[in-house]
């Protein structure tokens, strides 16, 4: 037996009652076994048996009186995973799902992903099984302030820095941010994901947009091409799928599709600055539909049809492709079409938007194909920018933020190619994104011996 | 006529020429409608003027056209033999359009529009209407006219129109159906029409109340903390047609104004918020129909409500860069239909009002209510449209614990939401309960995709049952699927078993969209003892069977009892001997 099958045995014998953390724990292990042979010296360390244990684990009652006066009573995690490369780093997630083993499977994800990211960042996860649907702003201020009465004493800039996850936006973080200066009287970068007003970061709604453009154009680099000019296929209309499109006509490609729920639009002239504008009306401000871009620009509009079905059906030709709507949004068929049409390069803004499948099909037709767990990456390279500049008392401007992205993104793809190099799969960016994230992680354990 | 004689009166055909002041005394020929506004002009006197300062309370202005008008309509034209026939419903309202009304009361109608150059709702009120055990709400068509052409010619030719349109609702196929659905005689009924001036204000070629609604006393789909018994009220912008439609509205409980619905994220709620209207277009330039019911009605963005200057009192500010809502008008960014000034704020005392008539209203007629109503801000003014006594459960949908545990029950759970009696269903989709395993809950999704589409073309209604939290965002706690993939299904079971022991939904991630298709759902929390019987399930003639799931057909109709007041919940295996 091998030694990850080892560690998976071990794993599915002691963790009982968590099936997502094994689950997850096995996917991250089959992953890493090209690299097995290679790091002998991780097996004497058992750095694999040791890295699917938490460093640490917290469990806490968190009591709180709703607005009927009544008591309510629900559990607080906080699993430190690893902080080998930095502080613990990982969202809080406020949804009545939450358990010790949903929370120990995002905190191992979580490792990974930062490490990705090239930032010192460790992972953690935490939340409680609180349920913010339904609740009012008063209910849940008064669950965020006595959830805070516990946390703050496990967490600190230099220690743990908890963000956002489901449940938890701005409201929330608002609401615990204030709660542990209070307790604390301490200013620092405690949380991420807080307002511009309060030490929040510039460029946070952009990020996993223009990173996914960003991780395309270095994709495209290493085969000497630049993204001017290049037609690309662009899914979703939400957050992601507005800032891709903002930042391929900076760039000087070519747009041709859009979508939403109800149905997609193909317009081959091209989505340019004046035709965004209109999309950021029509989607933010006055939330309609994108048949009303069809009308004005009399473009084709194709009914309850994604973008991939459709460029699959009516055999358009893209060079570029970002899905950035949902998961599964590319199967087989529409993945075998793309590469049939000329397609070489994909970038995931969504997560996991391409199903087993496709990814399949991609890599075994050479194309660039950038996972989202890479290539999504900009919205939690963003989060440590917002730590940095906390920790250096600064902000900066739009365009510095934008600039340092970049940065980030670029080295995200060399780390993650260099990996697939090294371990004889070249080019195969699954597959050196994973091993690229554990390896950074497992150098650092491997430094500080036994402890 | 001078302006004071109205605002209630009656035109007839028994009485004298010339309306008169309606009295209760006609009941006979107003229709359910009038007579429920009849009685909520006196029930108003309740209401402590003290307790909603700032606020105009009333019923706008109506003439009613008693049925005896109607009557004559029908005979002297005739349009009896098209109306009961099976022709479809532009035939029917083409026939009406032709016909003369009775030259008696036009003399009445003219003398009417004479004094009213201010729009119209030509409004249904059928004897059948509006009674407690058969509530037509939606069935009749309702007309708005601008009515304000120069020439009192035209605007007199629009309102005999919608008169005649009304009118003619009367026999449509919904309405048909209807009758046939509840053991009513079409041909008893008669149409009285209400005449009413429209709440609301212009801005340029726009005509439209700030706030419209419905109001429950009881609420057959509640959200914790609320009680059925705390009622339920539900918001919009514009015209009430988008309530009426089952449009985005806010939906909330007047006991807990503050408790927003169930939506899971920012982005939810700015996706099922409401973001067009309704209203009535003024200008001359609109497509001629007179037998459309929306002919002088459009529908805006509320962009356009902005530029009017009417979202003081209604909306939320999203800031896109902080991904954070904030109350009212400040700032920059998408303005989301959350109410939250009236809520929250309480800018005007608006929810202690919808408070006091429910409670009111319900003491006065014994019984639970269900109000319409519109309101125009500045200076704030509540008018009550509509005043119904709501259908609640009868005895023959009270259930025993025995019943729960019978050799007939097929499900039973003291956790559902719904009420009433449903026949007629005889697909039954599930989940195999021996090979459910939630790390499959996504490849669970596509089946029940495909199960749903084939039984959607076939136009067959089925019962839905699954593990988990149907609808959940995170796919190890149940099936993560969107309404659109499972909208075919008019029961759903949240069924849960030993490895599948979560918190279940409970109907929250589709709740707007189980309350306005009447879908009755089941929860099954493991801690309760009501179990699936699952042998009789597999035993079932099997019509199409995915790897994890399966669709049954059965060779008779099941049963489903739903006792909205206790919350409790019975599929029998078969039709009950004793039908509703």
């Amino acid at each position: 037996m091998s030694v990850i099958q080892d560690v998976i045995a071990n794993l599915v014998e002691k963790e009982i009652g968590q099936p997502e953390f094994i689950q997850a724990a096995i996917e991250v292990l089959h992953s890493l076994e090209p690299m097995v042979p290679k790091h002998p010296d991780f097996i004497k360390a058992k750095i694999y048996d040791r890295i699917v244990i938490p460093d640490r684990v917290i469990m806490f009652r968190v009591p709180w009186v709703d607005d009927n006066g009544e008591v309510q009573i629900n559990r607080g995690f906080r699993v430190q995973f690893n902080n080998a490369i930095g502080p613990y780093k990982g969202g809080l997630r406020f949804h009545p799902s939450v358990n010790l083993g949903i929370i120990k499977f995002l905190g191992f994800e979580q490792i990974f992903k930062n490490s990705l990211t090239t930032l010192p960042m460790g992972g953690a996860k935490g939340g409680s099984d609180f349920d913010p649907k339904g609740k009012s702003d008063n209910e849940v201020m008064h669950f965020c302030q006595a959830f805070m009465r516990e946390l703050f004493r496990h967490i600190g800039a230099d220690t743990d820095v908890p963000a956002g996850d489901i449940g938890v936006g701005a409201r929330e973080i608002g609401f615990l941010y204030g709660y542990y200066l209070k307790i604390v009287n301490a200013n620092t970068s405690v949380l991420t994901g807080k307002g511009l007003e309060y030490g929040g970061s510039l460029i946070r709604p952009e990020a996993t947009g223009y990173g996914s453009v960003y991780f395309a154009q270095e994709m495209l680099a290493t085969r000497g091409i630049d993204i001017q000019g290049k037609v690309t296929a662009v899914s979703g209309s939400g957050n992601v799928a507005q800032y891709t499109i903002e930042k391929l006509i900076q760039l000087g490609a070519k747009a041709i599709t859009i979508s939403d729920s109800n149905g997609t639009i193909v317009d081959e002239a091209g989505i340019d600055q004046e035709k965004l504008q209109f999309i950021l009306e029509l989607k933010n401000y006055r939330r309609g539909r994108m048949s009303e871009y069809a009308q004005r620009y009399n473009v084709p509009y194709y009914k309850n049809k994604g973008v991939w079905d459709v460029l699959r059906e009516q055999n358009i030709k893209v060079e570029v492709a970002f899905p950035s709507a949902h998961e599964n949004e590319i199967d087989q068929n529409n993945a075998q079409a793309l590469v049939n049409n000329g397609c070489y390069c994909v970038s995931e803004g969504a997560n996991m938007p391409s199903n087993l499948d496709a990814v399949n099909v991609f890599l075994n037709h050479n194309v660039l194909f950038g996972p989202g767990k890479a290539a999504n990456a900009g919205g939690v390279a963003v989060s440590g920018l917002e730590m940095a500049q906390n920790s250096i008392r600064m902000t900066w401007s739009r365009e510095e933020v934008d600039q340092k992205l970049q940065v980030i993104m670029k080295n995200i793809h060399s780390n993650a190619l260099e990996a697939s190099e090294t371990y004889g799969r070249k080019g195969n960016y699954v597959i050196g994104a994973n091993i690229a994230g554990f390896l950074k992680v497992a150098k650092g354990m491997q430094a500080y011996g036994i402890v | 006529m001078p302006e004071d004689l109205y605002p209630f009166k009656l035109i007839s055909m028994i009485r004298k020429p010339g309306p008169s002041d309606i009295s209760l005394d006609d009941r006979f020929e107003i229709g359910g409608k009038a007579l429920g506004l009849l009685n909520a002009r006196e029930m108003l006197h309740d209401i402590d003027p003290d307790e909603i300062p700032g606020i105009d309370l009333d019923i706008p202005d109506m003439v009613v056209i008693g049925t005896s008008v109607f009557d004559a309509f029908i005979e002297r034209n005739p349009l009896a033999e098209i109306a009961f026939s099976i022709v479809k419903d532009n035939r029917i309202a083409h026939a009406f359009q032709q016909a003369t009304i009775p030259f008696e009361v036009l003399g009445d109608l003219r003398n009417l529009l004479e004094k009213w150059n201010m729009p119209l709702a030509i409004r249904s009120s059928g004897l059948l209407e509006d009674s407690m055990q058969h509530p037509f709400a939606g069935v009749y068509l309702t007309k708005m006219i601008p009515n304000n052409a120069v020439s009192l010619e035209a605007r007199f030719q629009k309102l005999v129109e919608a008169i005649k349109f009304v009118w003619a609702s009367t026999y449509f196929r919904v309405a048909k159906d209807y009758c046939q659905a509840t053991n009513l005689d079409i041909h008893t009924e008669k149409m009285a029409v209400i005449i009413q001036k429209m709440v609301g204000k212009r801005h340029q070629n726009r005509y439209y109340p700030e706030l419209s609604g419905v109001a429950r006393s009881y609420n057959f789909y509640p959200v914790k903390p609320a009680r059925p018994e705390d009622g339920v009220v539900s918001l919009a912008l514009g015209l009430g047609k988008t309530v009426v439609d089952g449009g985005k509205t806010w939906t909330y409980s007047p006991k807990y104004p503050t408790i927003p619905p169930p939506f899971k994220t920012i982005q939810d709620t700015l996706h099922e918020t409401q973001n067009e209207f309704w209203l009535v277009n003024m200008s001359e330039d609109y497509e001629y129909d007179p037998i459309k019911e929306t002919e002088h009605m459009l529908q805006e963005n509320i962009r356009t409500a902005e530029k009017d200057q009417v979202l003081e009192h209604l909306v939320s500010t999203y800031d896109l860069e902080m991904d954070r809502s904030s109350m009212g008008l400040g700032g920059r960014g998408p303005r989301v239909l959350t109410f939250a000034p009236l809520l929250h704020l309480k800018t005007i005392p608006f929810n202690n009002l919808v408070n006091q008539i429910l409670q009111t209203f319900e003491a006065r007629l014994s019984y639970p209510v269900e109000i319409e109503f519109a309101m125009t801000f500045n200076p704030h003014h509540f008018s009550l449209l509509q005043v119904r006594p709501m259908k609640i459960p009868k005895d023959n949908l009270v259930m025993t614990e025995e019943e729960l545990t019978g050799a007939d029950t097929l499900i039973a759970s003291k956790h559902v939401l719904g009420n009433g009696i449903l026949e007629g269903i005889q697909d039954i989709v599930y989940v195999k309960p021996d090979c459910f395993d939630l790390k499959l809950t996504k490849q669970i999704t596509l089946e029940l995709e495909n199960h749903n589409k084939r039984l959607l073309e076939k136009n067959r209604p089925y019962v839905l049952i699954v593990f988990g939290r149907l609808g959940t965002l995170d796919p190890w706690l149940g099936i993560p699927i969107t309404w659109g993939q499972i909208c075919g299904a008019r029961v759903i079971v949240e069924a849960t078993q030993e490895n599948v022991k979560v918190e279940l939904s409970q109907g929250s991630h589709y709740f707007h969209n189980i309350i306005n298709l009447d879908v009755k759902y089941f929860s099954m929390p493991y801690s309760q003892p009501y179990r699936i019987q699952w042998d009789w399930l597999a035993s079932q003639p099997v019509e199409h069977e995915g790897m994890s799931t399966r669709h049954v057909k059965l060779d008779q109709s099941l049963t489903v009892k739903v006792d909205g007041k206790k919350g409790w919940g019975i599929i029998y295996r078969n039709e009950l001997k004793t039908p509703a």
